[in-house]
């Protein structure tokens, strides 16, 4: 037989862990609330049976307006299930009885797997299963399901639950008369016998308070009725938990006071994410050279093999010149940045870091309209922006997380980073005496982030008090439990997941590109290569912006990956037809100025660098997050607005000084 | 014990109080409900943030933090007696 069991509970209680660990499914956990937003299914056989689960969002109640919290309750009124097993954080009950009480209201049938029960020992908490499960109704079972402990039990229990084995008490909070009156009086209205009394306590608790309904009930019934719910909470953690530990709290603020404060907070922080950049594009190196190497060996051999058969040259050509060479530069460029920064940022997430993160950013983020999340996402973006558009799921009210999705783009992904360094070093820092030219890189490259920090702020306030006005919206951040990351399996799990839909995408569409960039430089009118003909048709916009023909090409073909910007620049000023290495800064300097590159082109191209359309990834990576083709042309046309401008006014600035 | 009602926000660092009232906003005040916050909880103010406006405060078995417009939504009478 098929069961269908759905897997509910708190944020950060390890509601995945347990799910990864029945289904032995690559879900990635975080230390976050947000991370799943998506309702992740999986299925684990025990017994002869099928149990097919549905992972919910991490919710603290299941009457608020956020995102994950309207899935979840969808999940648990339209969905046909059997159980809901409601994974609580066992160190933290009292806090997860509130949701608990709530989704009873929904199901009778449901079974509490308190997990962390054996961190909840370790803290001197004394949790009596046979009395909270009296309470509730409902059977209790202990799991630490980061150590795989539990389990076992936890099936049997859940396959007894869904037989009808266990006689669950019908769990009925009562509430005062007045309160009980109203719940029959709709309850009669409703038609499904199981889920009335939640659905009518869920559509007081929403329409209390609101003015302009029809049912309006008075603000005091939805207070009476949370009253209430934490009263019995209270109760029942008082009747079945017995603690020793009543400071635990105490550890986690002691370090906050320092971890959030104004020194050395800032500093970590800073400090931290620094190096964390710094790591990538420096790490990244040599596994791109090795990458490089290995891909071009191969090519080889795989050219040789096509030259033995009665494949033309051409065809030949296009194949390996085209559509390997590029499909390869764009993963061996791709790759190795993704593997080392994603592993440190999952870190972070899973110790508890990025909340503090936020907690500190906020007050930039709330003058420009949005929160301090999207600090978190911004910072994402630096290492991938399609990161940080997918981690802009954390962001609740659904204005501010497409202000975040929509200028993510605004801050240099790793990819556009060797080409800014490239132009810094060779067009910037050369006046400069030689032994201090490593720090005058930093010091412009540090400008350039700031810059492009500041663009990413203020349009983002441009956006919302214009096309994603929000109403000001109340924003509560948890700061969460510091918890050891698990390094191992789990992450290693995760950061595979990542970087293979990452990489995915991204060859995806530098496939076809590699076929397209060699077609336009490899087909020739009246003697011509294609390419000569878009440069000189993109010439007069390109020389508005204080670039040239060749850079806005360019540009447009990158769009599978910003990588390759420069390179496509350097093989259509050589009119080589194929993309080569990029040889040294010299090399590279005398193929720039020798087509015309001064300061000021140097300039509009950091500009618009920063400021272009997104990368392919990017731009699916929207599409798929949001679901929507308006969000995603968005997406692609603001940027590149700011990016024409900016350059037009740049070059106009540049060339009234004489450049 | 000092019985002036006041908002959260003016709740100075390692100074509690206990909750009177709490913000008009449906949605704000059921979250903070689901959180366990309600009328007659006890609340401490941890620490602000280094840039400002937005500060942590712990109750129960809960660290949240908000923002000063928020805040200043929530009623407070100090009490600062240690438990």
């Amino acid at each position: 037989m098929t069961y269908k069991i759905l897997l509910a509970g708190n944020p950060n209680v390890g509601k995945s862990t347990v799910f990864n660990a029945l289904t032995g499914m690559k879900q990635h956990t975080g230390n976050w609330s947000g991370k799943t937003v998506e309702t992740a299914a999986g299925y684990y056989k025990h017994n002869n049976n099928y149990y097919n689960i549905i992972d919910l969002p991490g919710t603290t109640s299941l009457c608020t307006d956020s995102r994950d919290e309207r899935a979840a309750l969808n999940a648990i009124l339209k969905t046909d299930y059997q159980c809901i097993v409601i994974v609580a954080d066992a160190c933290a009950l009292q806090k997860n009885l509130y949701l608990i009480i709530q989704i009873l209201e929904f199901c009778n049938n449901a079974v509490l797997c308190l997990n962390m029960a054996e961190q909840a020992k370790k803290q001197n908490i004394i949790i009596n299963k046979d009395i909270l499960s009296k309470e509730l109704g409902i059977p209790v079972v202990m799991t630490e399901a980061r150590k795989k402990h539990g389990l076992e039990e936890l099936k049997d229990t859940i396959s007894s639950a869904v037989q009808g084995e266990i006689k669950s008490s019908s769990f009925e909070l009562h509430y005062d008369d007045y309160t009980e009156k109203h719940i029959e009086e709709i309850s009669s209205l409703l038609s499904d016998k199981d889920k009335k009394r939640g659905t009518a306590i869920h559509m007081i608790e929403n329409t209390s308070g609101k003015e302009n309904d029809i049912y309006s009930y008075s603000e005091d019934i939805s207070r009476k009725i949370a009253a209430e719910r934490i009263r019995f909470s209270e109760e029942v953690y008082k009747k079945s938990v017995q603690t020793g530990n009543t400071n635990y709290n105490k550890k986690r603020i002691t370090a906050d006071k320092i971890i959030c404060s104004r020194f050395p907070g800032i500093l970590i922080m800073l400090l931290l994410f620094a190096f964390i950049i710094f790591l990538t594009i420096i790490g990244a190196n040599y596994p791109s050279e090795w990458l490089s190497f290995l891909f071009s060996e191969l090519g080889k051999n795989f050219r040789n093999i096509l030259e033995n058969t009665n494949i033309p040259d051409n065809v030949i050509s296009f194949i390996v010149d085209g559509v390997y060479l590029t499909l390869t530069t764009v993963i061996s460029v791709m790759l190795p940045p993704m593997a080392i920064f994603f592993p440190l940022f999952t870190i972070l997430e899973d110790l508890g870091y990025l909340p503090r993160v936020a907690f500190i950013l906020d007050n930039f983020f709330k003058k420009s309209g949005t929160n301090g999340k999207q600090g978190l996402t911004t910072l994402m973006g630096f290492g991938c922006n399609s990161c940080g558009i997918t981690g802009c799921r954390i962001i609740g009210c659904d204005r501010q997380r497409s202000i975040a999705i929509l200028t993510n783009n605004f801050v240099p992904c790793n990819g556009r980073f060797p080409t800014l360094i490239c132009i810094v070093s060779i067009f910037f820092v050369g006046s400069f005496p030689f032994v201090t030219r490593s720090f005058i890189s930093s010091l412009f490259l540090t400008a350039i982030i700031i810059f492009s920090i500041m663009i990413s702020l203020s349009v983002s306030k441009l956006l919302s008090v214009t096309l994603f006005k929000t109403k000001n919206s109340s924003f509560i951040l948890e700061l969460p439990e510091y918890r050891i990351p698990q390094i191992g399996k789990t992450l290693i799990r995760s950061v595979i997941d990542k970087t293979a839909v990452v990489l995915g995408r991204a060859v995806i569409v530098a496939a076809p590109a590699g076929a397209v960039i060699w077609l336009l430089t490899n087909i020739h009118i009246y003697d011509k290569p294609l390419t000569d003909y878009i440069t000189s048709f993109l010439a007069p916009a390109a020389q508005l912006m204080g670039l040239d023909g060749v850079i806005l090409t360019a540009f447009i073909l990158g769009f599978p990956a910003n990588e390759i910007v420069l390179p496509i620049i350097l093989m259509l000023y050589t009119s080589n037809s194929i993309i080569e290495e990029t040889g040294s800064f010299t090399q590279i300097f005398d193929i720039l100025s020798a087509n015309g590159w001064n300061i000021k082109t140097a300039l509009c191209t950091v500009l618009f660098t920063l400021m272009h359309f997104p990368c392919s990834t990017s731009c699916i990576t929207v599409k798929k997050e949001t679901g929507s083709m308006k969000m995603c042309i968005l997406a692609f046309i603001i940027p590149t607005i700011c990016g024409i401008i900016c350059c037009v006014l740049a070059n106009i600035i540049m060339s009234l000084i004489g450049f | 014990m000092d019985n002036k009602y006041f908002d959260l926000s003016k709740l100075t660092a390692g100074h509690s109080g206990i909750v009177i009232s709490l913000p008009k906003d449906r949605i704000f005040r059921q979250r903070l409900l689901s959180f366990g916050l309600n009328s007659g909880c006890r609340i401490t103010a941890l620490f602000s943030a280094p840039f400002g406006d937005t500060a942590a405060y712990s109750f129960k078995d809960t660290v949240l933090a908000l923002r000063s417009s928020d805040s200043a939504q929530i009623i407070i009478s100090e009490d600062n007696y240690d438990l």
